[in-house]
């Protein structure tokens, strides 16, 4: 008898353990797809934009499409982001969950000015994934998020599939939360962030659906000091950057044609490395940069030349040589002259000459700006693809 | 004798790889904090410490392999000294287990439930304990026996997901600022790899209580292996970030990304944390609670496992007010005092029974 009561009671338990008080259903969270953050007019506070999924159109869309859109954006403000995201649900009537967010996305003029708490609240509020891309906005982060993606129902997932297909073309970078975080550690090295700008003019919103009007693009490099940014590296700049850091994945490189200047070759990119090589001799620091590369012939303007002629492979290979040194000096020039060292030339000698270096570190940002460095790029011609020649009109 | 249950000598090294399995999760950054890149190097040092640490206590439990400290140190340094270093050693099984718990709840509270009040944590846990002890040490051997391969399977997992991130340019400059700094930095987890010291406890009641050295060993050596692993990964993923993060294993964990498929996996350190430190706060309290009993000769110790689990729960959550406190006082306060404990006493009572020939010898 007394057991049976006892398992009663430990039965009637069951009802009381399942779930938390505090458990908040799918369907009633603001699940943040994007956020976006500027300076707002006010002066001193924030302007946080935040893109939120809205879950029962992303299941009714399946189909046909039509319906509404996926996802609803709000903005507010407030005095940091922490205060701007609870004032938030001011108006969504759901409070921000952060888990599934894919992209934080800074206003130029919120980055120039700092974004260390920013950064602070991603890391240490439980919620964002230390995975989140790092975007700044040439003008308004708003605007970005503001701006429809049309292949993709959640816009915010689609500026995600964008950061992840930069290895493409390899023309802007690919950065996270923690990528950033841990550059900033650095005493020298200079984080980056990816560039993100709006073009295009306003249309109809019924044209809207087959060519949208206005269309964020990536590009160029946003260029920090810490928290602080300084500036932007363009496109050619960007690749640059990542030639030396080892970070372009594939791309293409277009030259013109060794026979005739006016035809275009391009080249692409299948496999790249480099490698930061410091020297210190009588207390002047160099830095060698060698980077090797290997591409494929990818497309041909119809000439009257034949590729598999001899000679003509190693004239593609010089040209290619050339712009990828090129790409690098642009981007060497560009750093020196926002005395930001984003290759992390600092830390290779460090890395190099841990003895020495601290008589160094302190005069890196005197030091920089004038470095001596040397480019050595090797780049390899392999395959020419499925045709020997471009098809052309009739027999020579 | 108060405890009936024999545990086997496989048992033990299950116990000590589950109550250090825990630590893995914040160490990292204690250690990173001091050593910076050379991390590894500390653990490598601190687990040969941990080696001898453990030698040590074993040596002295197999010199009296039917009794606990709480008996023989009275033996060997005579009736009073000896009481003195017993009502030492229950306190600080009470005490040391007081951070424990306090630490399971913080890990909860910061990254999984903020919301959730601390002594929820803190009750649970202790209750489940309680329950556990009650029916005796094999209960708690058996659990680990469970648990302990379960958790290496989860670092293990951990590691090999989140591979793919290493930067092995981050582990230069090698010995960057000397030895000094990776000596600094296998202070700070000395302490834990010296929380053999339950093993004075528990050598009676082994199969083969001369086989605790082995055991011992085994253990730490595995132990340290995977802290060993979980440094590196640590190191090469997060880089300077380890020091920043308070539970560096649990930012790797959200970290993981395979495919857009597996991704943040962090409750699998959940599993880690609960089932091994429900082990540890088990053995501990355990521990207290037999060495409270034995130095009130008691008949039963049953009687005390529910006031010092009140005891405990109470401690855990009035000692420190903030995680802070906590953790300054983890880092920088007990170390020496905790330390002194492990193997300070171990090693006096050792060299003591020696010179007057106590124990062993005897046979």
């Amino acid at each position: 008898m007394k057991k049976t009561a006892f398992y009663a009671l430990l039965f009637c338990s069951i009802l009381l353990l399942p779930g938390c008080w505090n458990w908040v259903d799918i369907e009633e969270r603001g699940i943040v797809a994007a956020l976006g953050i500027d300076k707002a007019v006010e002066e001193g506070q924030l302007e946080v934009t935040a893109q939120i999924i809205k879950p029962g159109e992303i299941k009714a869309g399946g189909g046909g499409g039509g319906g509404g859109e996926a996802v609803a954006v709000y903005t507010g403000t407030g005095y940091d982001l922490f205060d701007a995201v609870r004032n938030l649900a001011r108006q969504t009537g759901r409070k921000l969950y952060f888990p599934e967010m894919a992209v934080l996305v800074l206003g130029e003029d919120l980055a120039r000015e700092g974004v260390g708490s920013v950064m602070d609240l991603i890391v240490r509020d439980h919620e964002p994934g230390v995975r989140t891309w790092v975007l700044v906005a040439r003008g308004q982060a708003k605007e970005v998020l503001e701006t429809p993606i049309p292949t993709e129902k959640v816009w915010g997932f689609g500026l995600g599939k964008m950061i992840k297909s930069i290895r493409a073309h390899s023309k802007a970078p690919a950065v996270n939360v923690l990528d950033f975080l841990k550059v900033v550690e650095s005493t020298t090295t200079c984080p980056v962030a990816t560039g993100i700008l709006i073009v295009g003019a306003e249309k109809k919103p019924e044209q809207e659906a087959v060519a949208p009007g206005k269309k964020p693009v990536l590009g160029e490099t946003a260029v920090f000091k810490e928290y602080k940014m300084t500036g932007w590296l363009d496109e050619i700049q960007t690749r640059g950057m990542l030639w030396i850091k080892g970070e372009v994945k594939s791309g293409i490189i277009v030259v013109p044609s060794p026979k005739n200047e006016n035809k275009l070759v391009a080249l692409e990119i299948i496999r790249a490395a480099s490698e930061i090589k410091p020297e210190i001799s009588d207390g002047r620091v160099t830095v060698t940069v060698k980077i090797t590369e290997e591409g494929n012939i990818g497309e041909v303007e119809p000439d009257k030349i034949d590729i598999a002629k001899p000679g003509f492979i190693e004239a593609i290979e010089a040209r290619q040589r050339e712009v990828i040194e090129n790409e690098v000096w642009a981007a060497v020039a560009r750093a020196q002259e926002l005395n930001a060292d984003v290759f992390g030339f600092g830390e290779a000698v460090r890395r190099k000459y841990p003895r020495e270096w601290p008589q160094y570190e302190k005069m890196w940002g005197e030091l920089f700006p004038a470095l001596d460095v040397m480019v050595e790029v090797e780049a390899k011609i392999r395959r020419t693809g499925m045709v020997s020649k471009p098809v052309s009109q009739g027999p020579k | 004798m108060l405890e009936d249950g024999r545990i086997s000598n496989k048992q033990a090294t299950f116990l000590i790889i589950t109550i250090l399995s825990t630590t893995i999760l914040f160490l990292p950054a204690m250690i990173y904090k001091e050593a910076r890149q050379d991390a590894w190097i500390s653990v490598i040092l601190v687990t040969v410490f941990g080696v001898a640490a453990g030698f040590i206590i074993a040596s002295l439990g197999t010199r009296f392999p039917r009794c606990t400290i709480i008996q023989y140190s009275g033996d060997i340094v005579g009736k009073p000294l000896g009481k003195v270093i017993g009502l030492i050693y229950v306190l600080f099984f009470i005490y040391i287990n007081t951070f424990v718990i306090r630490e399971i709840g913080e890990l909860f509270n910061t990254n999984f439930m903020p919301e959730t009040p601390i002594s929820v944590f803190s009750i649970g846990i202790v209750f489940a304990a309680a329950y556990a002890i009650r029916s005796g040490l094999e209960v708690l051997a058996r659990m680990s026996e469970i648990i302990s391969p379960f958790v290496l399977v989860m670092l293990l997992l951990i590691v090999a997901l989140v591979y793919p991130e290493i930067d092995a340019k981050l582990f230069f400059p090698v010995l960057e600022k000397g030895f000094i700094p990776v000596l600094k930095g296998a202070y700070p987890p000395a302490l834990f790899f010296a929380e053999t010291i339950i093993m004075v406890m528990l050598i009676p009641y082994l199969n083969r209580p001369s086989g605790a050295k082995g055991s011992i060993t085994k253990a730490i050596l595995i132990i340290g292996l995977f802290q060993l692993m979980i440094m590196a990964t640590a190191t090469g993923v997060l880089g300077g970030l380890t020091a920043d993060m308070k539970f560096p294993t649990l930012t790797m964990a959200r970290y993981i990304s395979l495919a857009d498929l597996i991704e943040r996996v962090e409750p699998l350190i959940m599993l880690i944390w609960i089932g091994g430190g429900f082990i540890k706060v088990g053995l501990f309290y355990y521990c207290g609670v037999l060495a409270a009993a034995q130095w009130l000769n008691l008949r039963e110790y049953k009687a005390l496992v529910l006031p010092i689990g009140v005891l405990l729960t109470v401690l855990s959550i009035i000692l420190w007010e903030n995680v802070e406190q906590l953790t300054h006082q983890i880092a920088r306060v007990i170390p020496p005092y905790f330390l002194a404990i492990e193997v300070g006493i171990p090693l006096i009572l050792l060299v003591l029974s020696i010179l007057r020939g106590k124990g062993g010898a005897r046979r």
